[in-house]
């Protein structure tokens, strides 16, 4: 057996209640890696055409990777899937915290979720035995209620991974929580955690991980802590958390404000990572074995109202703040406390309040309709509406839905202004003038999401108005990020303290035994990006070129303000940019791999699957 | 007067004539803004500078043998 991994897949049928185990293919060890490659190469396999994504027959898929908990810096990383009640689509999400190295010690590589239990149930997994609890009684607490709750009867040891009333009253952007304030944020794999009744996962595992060479290994994580840690990137950005960003994504106006009307806010100073400083952090908090960590827990204030809470990160900051036009740090981080409470993601959650925030600055939306006036900077309207959407109650059932489903709902033209990119509302870059950034946005398999590529700094620093060298750019950052899924770490050691990428090769050998070069890792990466693609084309209708389109609003009409006031490209301009990257990609003109694209991969088995 | 210029990040892959530390000669104190587009770089570019590993304004104007540090913003999580 290759070393490095759990060993086994662990299938959890709720509706019989019965688990059981089965060696993970060593195959998929060599083809996929872990982590998002085991999630999509499984998806493939068990979730077929047709299915319903909140019926029995969706499955929750989790994995950690052969990086995960192995002396290397930031390891402890946990990639989840399931077709996403928000897209219809292929849909996955990361989550930082230790319940990903737990999993792995209790043996388990591939978790299966499937089926659905008659009554809420907390699952309990301890070295790979599965027990049930009854959740009757806390399915609509929050998520720190039900984590407290499990962390006193089942002890500290225990990594415990809990639903919110978001997901029990069917929000499509329900988030899975856990460690208090890491969340599985995105595409609504909470939601499906609901529909199988699962309030919570605890894991507790005692087992040994195999390593091919331990010494070697230990070697290596040590040398890349200490490199870590004396990154100049390292001490510039480690007190501060990703808010450091905020004054340059202000100045470069790409910072999503108000909607989406603009990427500039007035008062961005009091956002910034030392106002978040001083303000709203007690401690650093992260994930397991990290020297850097980025968390941040504090308290957010509102109207002398207090809450505990990790972050706000700069998403969040960007989708709460910004976005909501607030711009006092300790109401974000409020904010961002009653979004983890309820477990809503707060990207989608900030986004589609926003878009509620506009209809009804601009006349489409009355109070009556939205329950209370809704303008822009107002912190408590946007509480109000987070518990409205969470409970299903008024126009917060109808925001529940996602802003593609509301904005449909009310008409009128307020699609225009609906920002999402297949159904998944757009994070936090506001991109209608920065192209490789737009195409990011535009081609990510989950839809509008930056984590696959984030190209904002190669627009500036290569010009806006350039789509040269745009999609290669955007492609090789497809390839290299959601390469960290499948390995099972975190990429901030590469991206925020600066180093190199490609020397995270070296771990791939003493911890597995597999030898891979960097070009062969990015080949992996490659796979699974067009298995990813194929799964949306085999369940959704039509999947194609369509889908990856740009909101009307970015192509529609230029920022208010900032750098770039004015200006936007044509749809015109947007298909040359997609023709560019679908060409560089060998898929057809429609988006779709070609058979000899996934022959080429070793995907021959989804080739019947391409989209009629 | 020198002044040494590091750059950090996505930047050295954007500007790989400047992947090693560059040596910038200049005949009076000038700011940490003119530095950088001294050396081919929009100054908004980097979302941080450190002036021998302290975060420095644009406006400030480094000594004699200083080492400063352009930081690509944060990578988007
Ligand atoms: S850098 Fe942040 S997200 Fe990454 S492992 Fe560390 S604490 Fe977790």
């Amino acid at each position: 057996m290759i070393p490095g991994y759990g060993g086994n897949i662990l299938r959890i049928d709720l509706t019989g209640k019965k688990a059981s185990a089965s060696p993970v293919p060593e195959q998929w060890k060599r083809e996929y890696l872990g982590g998002r490659g085991f999630i999509a190469r499984a998806f493939w396999d068990e979730i077929k055409p047709g299915t319903d994504p909140l019926g029995p027959e969706n499955k929750v898929l989790m994995a950690p990777g052969p990086y995960t908990g192995q002396f290397l810096s930031s390891s402890g990383k946990l990639h989840m899937g399931a077709l996403s009640p928000a897209t219809g689509g292929y849909g996955d999400s990361n989550m930082g915290g230790h319940f990903s190295l737990e999993l792995k010690q209790a043996g388990i590589d591939l978790l299966i979720l499937e089926g659905a239990a008659e009554t809420p149930v907390t699952v309990v997994i301890e070295d790979g035995k599965v027990t049930y609890r009854d959740a009757s009684a806390y399915w609509n607490e929050t998520t720190f209620e039900t984590e407290t709750r499990l962390k006193q009867e089942l002890g500290e040891a225990w990594q415990i991974m809990v639903i919110g009333p978001a997901a029990a009253n069917g929000v499509v952007f329900a988030c899975i929580q856990h460690d208090f304030g890491r969340q599985a944020g995105r595409t609504g794999v909470g939601t499906v955690m609901a529909s199988k009744k699962v309030k919570a996962v605890a894991v507790k595992g005692t087992k040994d991980v195999k390593l091919h060479d331990a010494r070697r290994t230990l070697a290596a994580g040590e040398k890349m802590m200490d490199q870590v840690m004396k990154q100049p990137g390292f001490t510039a950005w480690q007190p501060y958390g990703t808010p450091e960003v905020v004054p340059w994504a202000s100045s470069q106006g790409v910072m999503p404000t108000r909607n989406f009307q603009t990427g500039v806010i007035e008062g961005f100073q009091n956002l910034d990572g030392p106002t978040m400083k001083a303000k709203v952090t007690e401690i650093d908090k992260g994930c397991t074995s990290c020297a850097i960590p980025c968390g941040k827990w504090g308290k957010g204030v509102l109207n002398g109202k207090e809450k505990p809470q990790e972050g706000p990160e700069y998403e969040s900051i960007a989708l709460l703040g910004s976005n909501l036009g607030i711009t006092d740090i300790q109401a974000v981080a409020y904010l961002n406390g009653v979004c983890d409470e309820l477990g809503l993601d707060s990207i989608s959650a900030g986004n589609v309040v926003a878009w509620s925030m506009e209809c009804y600055e601009k006349g489409f939306l009355s109070e009556e309709e939205l329950g209370r006036p809704m303008r822009f900077g107002d912190a408590e309207a946007a509480v109000a509406m987070f518990h409205d959407i969470a409970y299903g109650r008024g126009f917060g059932r109808i925001l529940g839905q996602g802003v593609r489903a509301a904005a449909t709902h009310v008409g009128l033209g307020t699609e225009r202004f609906a920002m999402h990119v297949k159904g998944l509302e757009i994070s936090g870059y506001e991109a209608r003038y920065a192209p490789a950034m737009m195409l990011s946005y535009l081609t990510c398999d989950i839809g509008g999401n930056h984590s696959r590529s984030w190209a904002v700094t190669f627009d500036v620093a290569t010009g806006r108005e350039n789509f040269d060298g745009k999609a290669e750019r955007v492609i090789w950052l497809q390839h290299v990020r959601p390469l960290f899924d499948a390995l099972g770490c975190c990429r901030f050691p590469w991206v925020e303290a600066g180093l190199d990428p490609e020397s995270y090769v070296g771990f791939i050998e003493p911890i597995t035994g597999m030898s891979f070069t960097w070009d062969e890792l990015l080949k992996v990466s490659e796979r699974v990006w067009n298995l990813t693609r194929m799964i949306s084309c085999r369940h959704i209708p039509g999947f194609g070129r369509a889908f990856d389109n740009p909101p009307p609003r970015w192509v529609e009409e230029g920022q208010e303000t900032g750098p770039t006031a004015g200006k936007h490209f044509t749809r015109e301009q947007v298909d040359d940019l997609l023709n560019r990257y679908y060409k560089l990609r060998g898929w057809t003109e429609d988006g779709i791999p070609t058979p000899g694209k996934l022959e080429e991969l070793g995907l021959g088995f989804c080739a019947e699957a391409a989209c009629k | 007067m020198q002044v040494t210029v590091r750059l950090e990040g996505h930047l050295r892959e954007f500007f790989p004539k400047l992947h090693e530390p560059r040596t910038v000669a200049c005949e009076r104190p000038i700011t940490v803004a003119e530095i950088i587009e001294a050396v081919g770089m929009a100054a908004s570019l980097p979302s941080s500078v450190l002036c021998n590993r302290v975060r420095v304004e644009r406006d400030h104007v480094p000594a004699d043998g200083d080492e400063l540090v352009l930081l690509s913003p944060l990578a988007g999580g």
